[in-house]
């Protein structure tokens, strides 16, 4: 069939039309570069929009460190269950920073401990090669992430022991004060490049692509076929170039081609957003270690999860803390878990713009031992909640809460016994004030 | 075009090599060797290449994934002209490539392509025309 195809276009072409006869000097020839843009396939001019190309480059650019797209707020943290962290790298670094584990003020000397980034910087080859790229040692060194910090400054606390939090103390050696946090990415990976998604990807795109490489045969050979400046030139002339560029035959060849490179591109992104989607499971750990008037020594372990994305998606985090005491204080402890699902319900017939409504479950469980300022040893919370969107920025949240001590379901509407609910109009009125 | 490594300053792999020369043609005899020769940098590819002759027939000679650099000797040809055309198809930008063609060990053909927005496949052609 395929054959068939190219030789009757071949025949159309190789009829020698007018156009492919006229004669022209060397200099009047062109080659395949100057070709390509009269017959309409490339743009003699750079992209447009510098700045969109610059930022589909940084999209799609490989990472040096672990995917990553937000992960800060442990489930500890207080705030709503439904509030929970995805299993990237950037944010587990505000893992430390929650947990004063890293000090973002000055005076710090912070070693990233990338270790794949410190080869590429010695070894460009690792990351223009994809042989090297995916070396095993060299994935699993993508895998791997942290830091380690010297000096910086302390934490706020009663240092003498009167009753009152004193000032946070800075460090004058870098062994006063040593952070440390390191990630890894123990399941998934949602590099391009990593094998078990470039398979993915270009699977999806060369099968949809066999009329692509049909249509730009026939183009070649109808190129093939210009006439030439003299007997065994590589070039064609330019003027049977462009008169093969008016022609109708070739316009629809050349806008095959592009529909196919076109279709290639939606292809790609679309299996791209399913790879973002995939599981991802981190572990971290992290910890401060300084001498006791700077604070408390630190640790902190935590594993992240998260599987799908904005239309489904699951997260769980899972958080030990331990705080050394001070004195003769017992160490402090804290154990958080939390799950959170949520799903657009709805999408194409329901709020604004059709965009569906949002469906989130919610469980939060923690443990404490030691910890004065948490107001119960044992906390465990589940939420419901439903976001209805009234605007681009606004949305209506109905919520329905149930906590195993009443008293932590003081920031809800109303309570009846162990469960809280929560239907939030003041953004409603906030929207029709606007 | 002329992308330099990160920290070094020797150039990328697919900007060596010399001169680009694109001919739309190359005149070839039949006991010729053509070897097809592709470099791919900064991204993983899906690298295939096929000679198609004037009567439709089309031979595919290279189909590779995730190489940075592949070399194929074509299949003999029949005296004719013939349609030297290779795909590439990238999973991510941006990228750089460098195509030759060699005829018994001397180049004939150099292009180079690269991209830093959404394009995810790029073609190339060369008409080999074999004379008796």
């Amino acid at each position: 069939m395929r054959a068939a195809c190219v030789l009757a276009l071949w025949i159309a072409f190789a009829g020698a039309p007018a156009y492919a006869q006229q004669a022209c000097t060397e200099d009047d020839a062109v080659d395949q570069q100057e070709v390509y843009r009269i017959v309409g396939l490339e743009s003699a001019d750079p992209p447009e929009d510098k700045a969109l190309a610059a930022a589909d480059e940084a999209a799609d650019s490989p990472r040096l460190s672990p995917d990553a797209t937000q992960l800060s707020a442990l489930a500890a943290s207080g705030a709503s269950p439904d509030i929970l962290n995805l299993a990237d790298f950037s944010s587990l670094l505000a893992l430390a920073v929650d947990n004063g584990l890293l000090s973002d003020s000055g005076g710090a000397l912070t070693l990233d401990l990338n270790f794949f980034s410190a080869i590429v910087a010695f070894d460009a080859s690792v990351i223009e090669e994809q042989e090297k790229y995916e070396q095993k040692l060299h994935k699993e060194l993508r895998k791997l992430g942290g830091s380690i910090s010297w000096g910086g400054k302390g934490e706020s606390f009663d240092r003498d022991g009167d009753g009152e939090v004193d000032e946070a103390l800075t460090a004058e050696s870098s062994s006063d004060i040593v952070t440390w946090d390191v990630h890894y990415r123990l399941v998934g990976s949602r590099d391009r490049r990593d094998p078990e998604n470039y398979n993915r990807i270009l699977d999806a795109m060369t099968a949809a692509d066999e009329g692509g490489k049909e249509a730009f045969t026939k183009l070649a050979f109808a190129i093939g076929n210009l006439s030439r400046p003299e007997a065994g030139s590589g070039k064609r002339c330019r003027a049977a170039a462009e008169e093969l560029a008016r022609q109708p035959e070739t316009e629809a060849l050349v806008a095959q081609i592009r529909g196919f490179d076109e279709q290639a591109a939606q292809i790609r992104e679309e299996v791209v957003k399913d790879i973002d989607k995939d599981l991802l499971i981190t572990l971290s750990f992290g910890g401060t270690e300084r001498q006791e008037i700077f604070g408390p020594d630190k640790l902190a372990a935590g594993i992240r999860a998260s599987w799908g994305g904005a239309d489904a998606g699951l997260t769980a985090n899972l958080d030990f803390t331990r705080t050394e005491g001070l004195g003769d204080e017992e160490d402090r402890e804290a154990f958080k878990l939390a799950v959170s699902y949520s799903r657009i319900l709805m999408q194409g017939g329901m709020g604004h713009e059709q965009q569906g409504v949002t469906l989130a479950f919610s469980l939060a469980a923690e443990k404490y031992r030691n910890v004065p300022e948490a107001a119960h040893d044992r906390i465990a919370r589940a939420n419901v909640k439903l976001t209805y969107p009234i605007s681009e920025a606004v949305s209506l949240p109905i919520s329905l809460t149930w906590a195993n001590h009443e008293d932590l379901l003081q920031d809800e509407e109303e309570v009846r016994g162990h469960i809280g609910f929560t239907f939030d109009v003041r953004k409603l009125f906030a929207t029709s004030s606007q | 075009m002329a992308a330099k490594k990160k920290g070094g300053s020797a150039p990328s792999v697919c900007a060596a090599g010399g001169g680009e020369q694109q001919p739309i043609s190359i005149r070839v005899r039949p006991a010729d060797v053509i070897e097809f020769e592709a470099w791919m940098c900064s991204t993983a590819a899906d690298i295939e290449a096929e000679i198609t002759a004037s009567s439709g027939a089309t031979q595919p000679f290279l189909s590779e994934r995730g190489a940075s650099h592949v070399k194929a000797t074509l299949p003999s040809l029949a005296a004719g002209q013939h349609a030297l055309v290779w795909t590439f198809m990238f999973v991510s930008s941006p990228w750089q490539t460098r195509t030759e063609v060699a005829v018994n060990g001397v180049n004939r053909f150099r292009q180079r392509k690269a991209d830093t927005s959404k394009k995810a496949v790029n073609r190339g052609f060369l008409i080999v025309e074999v004379v008796p």
